[in-house]
């Protein structure tokens, strides 16, 4: 039986960077579904179910806090592993990705090889 | 014709117009097919008929010329011959052989030219001219063999009078012929052109009624188009305009009469529709005016009422103030010295007295709050203008400042936001001194500066760090992952070459990357907004684990690399990461710019700091370069092949670090022979930190208005019940641990006194602080809760919490009403 792809989000403004990281993450064979803005990501959260979202904060309408919050609040979509994305490093924006319930933090520019073990890992082993 | 404009009322506007401007340009074009189809007609005749007769006439008149030209030779050749036989001079015979060839030319042509009769005429003379050429031949060689008479003979004789006779009159037959037919091809020729002149000026004539007629029909369509124009949209229009006149002047019961169903008729619609809003509206004002008019008269007869009472009141007062006024000028002299100083102050500055009420304000006051100062003195402070708090609540009287200072009898240093005369606001912070004398309140002095470009100035240098690092990261990262994509062949097969160069982009991409690290780094060190992590640690442990890093390193270089520590164990109050940082810097820099030799590490225990050095012997720094060796992006010298660049930041870096801890660096060097950094950490204690740590955050709220919480957790240690002490000290370690990270989470500071901990949170109010202490209550208890009953005893703790401002204003007092709650 063949095996299904996982699911991953990418949500970022800059089209760009969604668009390398989509590159690498379908060479690691995973199905990609993009989001550009905070509303857009659960809408597509909403429709397509995916394994694992990797998420920008600084995102246009709702930033990521936000998004990831809203998420957390829903019973469909609670279990589903967060990777927040983002270009600040800021001590206080790690603490708020805790506090909102992310499950990691992978600062931009970023090591592919830490990218796809931390979505490996976080897919293998879904929240309780 | 009706039926056809009721039509026309439902086509749009626009349609009208299109169609209107279609059947003149169909007009047009037909003006101007009719007009060339008549000129053709004209341009016929002048292409066929002429050109043939004229063809006709020319061919005639060159066949008359050769004709004139025999008829020429031949009485040159009857002369010649003649005058040879009677004169015998050589002259003629000669002339008689020079144009006898010359006729038979001619001839000949006029044959070849001619048509048929023409030909045949021709040739009969040919044959003629030959015969008395012939004759004309003998008598000249008659006379050549010199009998003249027989060559007379020849000449006078019948025969030949006849030959020429004949000749002659066969030439004039021709000429007659050709004659007629040249008149006939000229009249024929000129027939025609007559014919074609009145046949042009009648097609012109006729063209010229046709283009005529069409035009008279152009015009009438346009007229008619004109008036249908008009009468369907400029007349509504107009009828529109009209009624906006008679609405202007005042008739709101106007309504305009169109009734077409296009957009005229829509507007006309929704024009009377406002027509009859506009007079529902002003019948209704016309109402309310009159309500307000008859009010204010009888506010007017009221207000006159109490003019006359406050008048009889003035009066009294004014006797008063009489009295007064002597003794205001004995105190003016003292008091104008006060004022000069008070109003030469740039802060804003409300004096009032023990009641809050507002006595004095000076010019700065004025200015900030847009009050002028004598509609402000007399009246409480509370009513005299608005104070809010940060959410923009207002702040109750009582809780005002010069309310808290009198009630407390102490100054108050505190924030707030100022509402102005206009409504503005701006952030001030405030100072309150309570005025004593003689043991009693007898007033208060309030005194506010604007901080509103102090807090824009903090907010843009962070949000400017904030803003920088996510612009240049985030092509930074894009690109990083193009390279990284291409390099590990996830896009396609990559050649060696390509793959050298893509590495080394990475490099320096990673590079770019370590560079806008360090320099956010440098500017958070330098804006102060560095937090330092400190605990209780082991310097030479934390040495140990950057050499440990730099080992391999070192052995591929052949160097040695030494440590000298004045104890193995050598405890500091610092943040470790922070300095594993430096060490990282100053060694890597050591074994960078060294070839041979060693590089030694010491760490010395002193009794008030700890001095640390890292000393090379490699080739130096010269002494100019000594004074920028830690300036930002100072690099001396290329680094050595095959190490990774440096960014020219990690030296400042490094100073920043030592520096955040109080303590110094400094670098000695000599050049050719090495060179020797070494800093210098004074011994701090927790409590000298946490105190130090305390006043810079009061310090930094009193400009940011943000509340701090300082909150005490007590372990009774007897009450633990714990035999072993060996037991208890590893509880407390586990408590403190819990503790540090708890705080750590909030950028909190942590102290611990014994079985006392102390735990610093900025930016948490009283409000935020209830849920926040109720969770660390319950995390303790689960935490620490003893496992078995056998452990007998309970785990009993205080939590304590005081918070700035409402609690103090200061450390000592914050630390004071926390040990006294």
């Amino acid at each position: 039986m063949k095996m299904q792809k996982k699911k991953v989000l990418i949500t970022d403004d800059e089209p760009n960077i969604v668009r390398v990281v989509a590159a690498r993450l379908q060479a690691h064979n995973y199905e990609v579904i993009c989001a550009y803005d905070g509303e857009e990501a659960l809408e597509r959260i909403a429709e397509a179910m995916p394994d694992i979202i990797l998420l920008d904060i600084m995102l246009p309408k709702m930033d990521g806090f936000e998004v990831c919050r809203r998420i957390r609040a829903e019973e469909a979509t609670k279990h589903i592993p967060i990777i927040l994305f983002s270009a600040k490093t800021q001590e206080e924006d790690k603490r708020k990705g805790r506090e909102v319930e992310a499950d990691a933090y992978i600062a931009k520019p970023f090591d592919p090889q830490r990218l796809i073990d931390t979505i490996a890992l976080l897919i293998n082993a879904p929240r309780a | 014709m009706k039926h056809f404009n009721f039509k026309l009322k439902r086509t749009r506007i626009g349609t009208r117009l299109i169609l209107a401007f279609l059947i003149m340009a169909s007009v047009g074009a037909g003006i101007g097919f009719v007009s060339s189809f008549e000129l053709d007609r004209i341009l016929d005749p002048l292409t066929s008929d002429i050109p043939q007769s004229l063809a006709g006439i020319k061919r005639t008149y060159h066949l008359d010329l050769l004709a004139q030209k025999i008829r020429h030779y031949d009485q040159i050749l009857t002369e010649a011959a003649r005058e040879f036989i009677y004169t015998g001079d050589r002259q003629y015979k000669y002339r008689y052989k020079e144009f006898e060839p010359r006729l038979e030319t001619v001839i000949r042509e006029a044959i070849e030219k001619g048509d048929v009769q023409d030909k045949k005429i021709f040739l009969d003379l040919r044959r003629s001219k030959a015969l008395f050429v012939d004759i004309e031949y003998r008598a000249i060689r008659s006379v050549d063999e010199s009998r003249m008479d027989e060559a007379k003979t020849i000449l006078e004789g019948s025969d030949y009078w006849n030959l020429k006779r004949e000749y002659r009159k066969t030439l004039d037959a021709y000429v007659e012929r050709r004659g007629r037919e040249y008149g006939d091809s000229l009249n024929f020729t000129s027939m025609k052109v007559d014919s074609l002149v009145a046949e042009t000026y009648q097609l012109v004539q006729r063209s010229k009624e046709t283009v005529f007629k069409f035009s008279m029909l152009a015009i009438l369509v346009a007229v008619l188009l004109g008036v249908f124009i008009t009468r369907t949209i400029l007349k509504p229009i107009y009828e529109l305009r009209r009624g906006a006149e008679f609405i202007g002047k005042g008739n709101l019961h106007h309504r305009i009469q169109i009734h077409s169903e296009d957009e005229i008729g829509n507007l006309a619609q929704t024009f009377n529709e406002m027509t009859q809003k506009l007079g529902e509206f002003y019948t209704g004002l016309e109402s309310k005016v009159q309500e307000k008019t008859h009010e204010l008269a009888k506010k007017v007869e009221e207000s006159q009422n109490q003019n006359r009472a406050l008048e009889r009141t003035k009066e009294a007062m004014m006797n008063i103030l009489e009295d007064l006024e002597h003794a205001r000028l004995e105190a003016e002299n003292g008091k104008a010295k006060y004022q000069a100083i008070l109003s030469s102050i740039g802060d804003g500055m409300i004096a009032t007295d023990a009641n809050g009420c507002i006595m004095m304000v000076n010019a700065q006051a004025e200015l900030m709050l847009g009050f002028e100062s004598r509609s402000m003195v007399g009246k409480n402070i509370g009513a005299a203008y608005l104070l809010e708090n940060e959410h923009q609540e207002k702040i109750a009287v009582p809780d005002r400042p010069v309310y808290q200072a009198i009630e407390r009898r102490k100054k108050i240093a505190s924030t707030a936001i100022y509402v102005r005369k206009d409504g503005t606001r701006f952030p001030a912070a405030v100072t309150v001194s309570p005025v004593v004398r003689n043991d009693k309140i007898i007033g208060a002095i309030e005194i506010f500066r604007d901080i509103s470009k102090e807090k824009e100035i903090d907010r843009m240098k962070t949000e400017f760090i904030s803003t920088v690092s996510h612009e240049l990261r985030t092509p930074l990262t894009v690109v990083r992952e193009g390279v990284s994509l291409v390099l590990d062949k996830i896009l396609g097969p990559v050649t060696g070459g390509q793959t050298e160069f893509l590495s080394i982009s990475l490099k320096e991409i990673d590079r770019l990357g370590r560079i806008i690290n360090n320099l956010l780094d440098i500017s958070k060190i330098e804006s102060g907004k560095v937090d330092l992590k400190r605990g209780f640690i082991n310097l030479t442990e934390a040495a140990d684990d950057v050499i440990a890093g730099f080992t391999a390193l070192a052995k591929n270089q052949g160097l040695e690399l030494r440590k000298k520590y004045s104890s193995d164990s050598i405890p500091i109050y610092a943040d470790k990461d922070k300095l594993i940082e430096v060490f990282t810097n100053l060694l890597g820099n050591a074994l960078k710019f060294t070839e041979k030799g060693a590089v030694e590490i010491s760490i010395v225990d002193e009794p008030a700091a700890v001095v640390c050095s890292v000393k090379d012997s490699g080739r130096g720094i010269s002494e100019e370069d000594l004074k920028r060796v830690f300036g930002k992006f100072q690099q001396f010298g290329a680094s050595p092949k095959g190490r990774e660049k440096g960014t020219g930041l990690g030296l400042s870096i490094a100073k920043g670090i030592v520096e955040l801890h109080q303590g110094r660096i400094s670098v000695d060097s000599k050049f050719g022979e090495g060179t020797c950094f070494s800093f210098r950490l004074p011994k701090q204690t927790p409590k000298e930190v946490f105190s130090e740590h305390l006043t810079r955050l009061l310090r930094e709220s009193v400009n940011d208005r943000s509340p701090i919480m300082l909150l005490s957790l007590q372990i009774p240690g007897d009450l633990t019940g714990m035999a072993e002490p060996a037991a208890e000290r590893d509880l407390f370690g586990k408590i403190e641990d819990f503790i540090r990270a708890y705080a750590d989470t909030f950028q909190g500071e942590t102290l611990r006194e014994g079985n006392a901990f102390y735990m610093l949170f900025p930016g948490i109010d009283r409000k935020e602080s209830e849920a926040l202490i109720k969770k660390l209550s319950t995390d303790l208890e689960e935490h620490f809760k003893p496992p078995s009953e056998e452990e007998s005893g309970t785990f009993t703790f205080m939590l304590r919490d005081v918070h700035y401002p409402e609690d103090g204003s200061t450390g000592e007092e914050l630390i004071s009403s926390l040990r006294a709650a």
